[in-house]
């Protein structure tokens, strides 16, 4: 799978980086002084790099755990994300990621002890509210975890900070850290789905509906606490059917009870970031359609964007009560984040 | 795909043309170039300054003398003899970075082929490197070659590949144009190779430019400025995605009066994706 590594020269000899190392006896160690050289010029592309991505193993010197853009957190305490890796091992024709970086390599930022000790500085200076950490915005949390193992720490350290909560968002099927262990209370996993006509189109190497479907009932079973993504919500002619159809699986499979937060948002992305995608995959239906733009963001024009999340948030009513529905809309402000909070109802 | 291969010397060069039935461009002023159906080849002389002018000479060729003719990206090989302190002379090494012994500035060409050869270390230095004080492979052009074809293509198609010429038990001084040319024949099969796999890179960066088929002719029927013309092109190439295969150039944009009405209708046709024409399928 990884034919080709680059290290920092600084975090050369950090042990996590010759254990990552050391599972990739094949591949070809290409030694460089900071990440950015590899990951950040501009003459890169996206699409190609896709076809053989490198992993860059790499020390993050700071900004380990940042406050999240508006509208999009959960609970009324802070909220806030962490990036141990930048990219996904997934092709999603959505994602901002594309749009977002030059490079397709996956950047592991390997002194996780650092990431850990901004989480706990951070649960100090909130005390007395509970706040929300978010990992899995710029890659996903599990899918390269047989390689970093850095779910298991985050799991560790957050056993010891019930006051804190963590959303684990993911597309990915390896759960045997989490199948490791007991349950936590303060731990969502939480998945994202798209129906499965979508994800067979445009969720490239994603594993099938069917698997992820059965790695959520694994977990609920378990006892784990669920989060459901339905984000984005992605418009064709028959997504009435398609979402219905999706909601209905999903539903089969996993208990109300174990459903901590369901969310769902319509498709939304940057306008530079969209051009740039668009410039990637110019025969990309999902990149030819119509937006409209509303503070530098684009998404659906505003009725089509209403009915789908309307007829969505229909649907998951009849699954979920309504203090677990979350949602967000590129026209509108976010929904019901303020009035319902599941941390704390 | 067009591949744009440049060498410092003309023993280099020899067995490329031969090889790959390239014929002079007798036009070219200040190289000797050299063309073929898939390939371009410059002969630029030893170091940086040559080759970049090499290079940017190269690129402007390619744009001035094949108007009309598209031959998509072009990938870019940079190919030569090179030092190094261990190496056996002899033996082939690609470029997994690129340092540049004058300025400190580094490349990291993004390794998407499997490239033939050892992947090395190439330090580019101005003058011939004949102490080997570091294990890497010492050359006289790459970083200049690199930097330069940056400004043309993605990095991805930007390789340098070398061919070790000299080491510590064989100096430089025992390099004569016969050793250079016979090196570069012995390495014919992997250059064939990295050229095919190239113009194949080249060819999948080139998928995504859009094709616009109607877009001189509905250029050249009304009277675009050049804002409109962008929003044409961005306009024609969602209808390229979205319409089915059906043509833009329809009766109803060519009763409209004006390059802003044919905006409008393609917008509006655009549109009407979200009303239920079947149109605007992402999972078709």
């Amino acid at each position: 799978m990884i034919d080709l590594i680059y290290i920092e020269e600084a975090c050369r000899d950090h042990p996590r980086t010759q254990r990552i190392s050391a599972r990739f006896p094949g591949a070809t160690r290409i030694y460089c002084t900071h990440y950015r050289e590899v990951f950040n010029p501009k003459a890169q592309n996206f699409r190609i790099q896709k076809r053989r991505p490198a992993l860059i193993l790499a020390h993050k010197p700071e900004s380990f755990v940042l406050p999240v853009p508006d509208g999009y957190g959960l609970g009324s305490g802070g909220n806030y994300y962490f990036s141990h890796m930048l990219n996904c091992v997934y092709d999603c024709r959505y994602c901002f990621l594309q749009g977002m970086y030059r490079s397709a390599h996956y950047v592991v930022f390997v002194n996780f002890e650092d990431f850990e000790r901004a989480i706990v500085d951070r649960v100090e200076r909130d005390t007395g509210t509970e706040p929300w950490f978010f990992s899995g915005y710029d890659c996903d949390s599990l899918a390269l975890e047989p390689v970093t193992g850095f779910l298991a720490s985050m799991l560790d350290l957050f056993e010891g900070l019930p006051g804190a909560w963590l959303e684990v968002r993911t597309k990915s099927t390896q759960i045997r850290s989490l199948r490791a262990r007991s349950a936590l209370p303060n731990v969502v996993v939480a998945f994202s789905f798209t129906p499965e006509a979508v994800s067979r189109r445009v969720e490239h190497r994603v594993p099938a509906l069917e698997k992820r479907i059965a790695a959520l009932r694994e977990l609920a079973e378990r006892g784990w606490r669920i989060g459901l993504r339905f984000d984005p919500v992605i418009y064709d002619p028959d997504y009435r059917t398609q979402y219905d159809d999706l909601f209905k699986r999903v539903f089969e499979a996993v208990d109300s009870v174990s459903v901590h937060s369901v969310t769902l948002g319509a498709f939304r992305m940057p306008k530079d970031f969209h051009a740039r995608i668009a410039g990637l995959y110019p025969d990309e239906p999902l990149f030819a359609m119509p937006m409209t733009e509303h503070r530098g963001v684009l998404g659906y024009p505003s009725a089509i964007e209403t009915e789908m999340l309307d007829y969505c948030g229909a649907g998951l009513r009849d699954h979920v009560s309504e203090e677990k529905l979350f949602g967000h809309e590129v026209h509108g402000t976010a929904w019901r984040i303020e009035a319902n909070d599941p941390a704390t109802g | 795909m067009t591949v744009n291969v440049v060498v410092a010397l003309s023993a280099e060069s020899r067995p490329l043309v031969d090889h790959f039935r390239l014929s002079e461009d007798r036009a070219a002023v200040g190289f000797r170039v050299f063309r073929g159906e898939e390939m371009r080849l410059i002969v630029t002389g030893p170091g940086r300054v040559a080759c970049a002018a090499g290079v940017a000479t190269l690129a402007t060729l390619a744009t001035l003398g094949e108007q009309g003719r598209d031959r998509g990206i072009p990938a870019w090989l940079n190919l030569g003899i090179a030092g190094h302190g261990n190496h056996a002379v002899g033996e082939g090494v690609h470029a997994l970075s690129i340092l540049e012994g004058a300025t400190g500035r580094r490349w990291y060409p993004p390794q998407i082929l499997q490239m033939p050869g050892r992947g090395e270390r190439v330090c580019t230095v101005d003058v011939p490197e004949t102490g080997y004080p570091e294990s890497c492979v010492y050359d006289m052009e790459a970083s200049a070659f690199y930097a330069t074809a940056l400004r043309y293509a993605t990095g991805e198609l930007i390789q340098v590949y070398k061919i070790i010429s000299d080491n510590r038990d064989s100096g430089v001084e025992n390099v004569d144009r016969y050793g250079v040319r016979d090196s570069i024949v012995r390495h014919l099969p992997a250059v064939e190779a990295i050229v095919t796999g190239l113009a194949g890179l080249a060819g999948a960066a080139d998928a995504s430019r859009p094709r616009l088929p109607e877009l001189d002719h509905i250029t050249t029927r009304w009277h675009f400025t050049v804002s409109q013309q962008r929003q044409l092109r961005e306009l024609l190439r969602r209808w390229e995605t979205l319409g089915g295969g059906e043509p833009v150039l329809d009766a109803d944009l060519n009763r409209c009066p004006s390059a802003k009405s044919v905006l409008g209708e393609l917008s509006a046709r655009l549109n009407r994706v979200y009303e239920g024409t079947g149109r605007g399928s992402i999972v078709d």
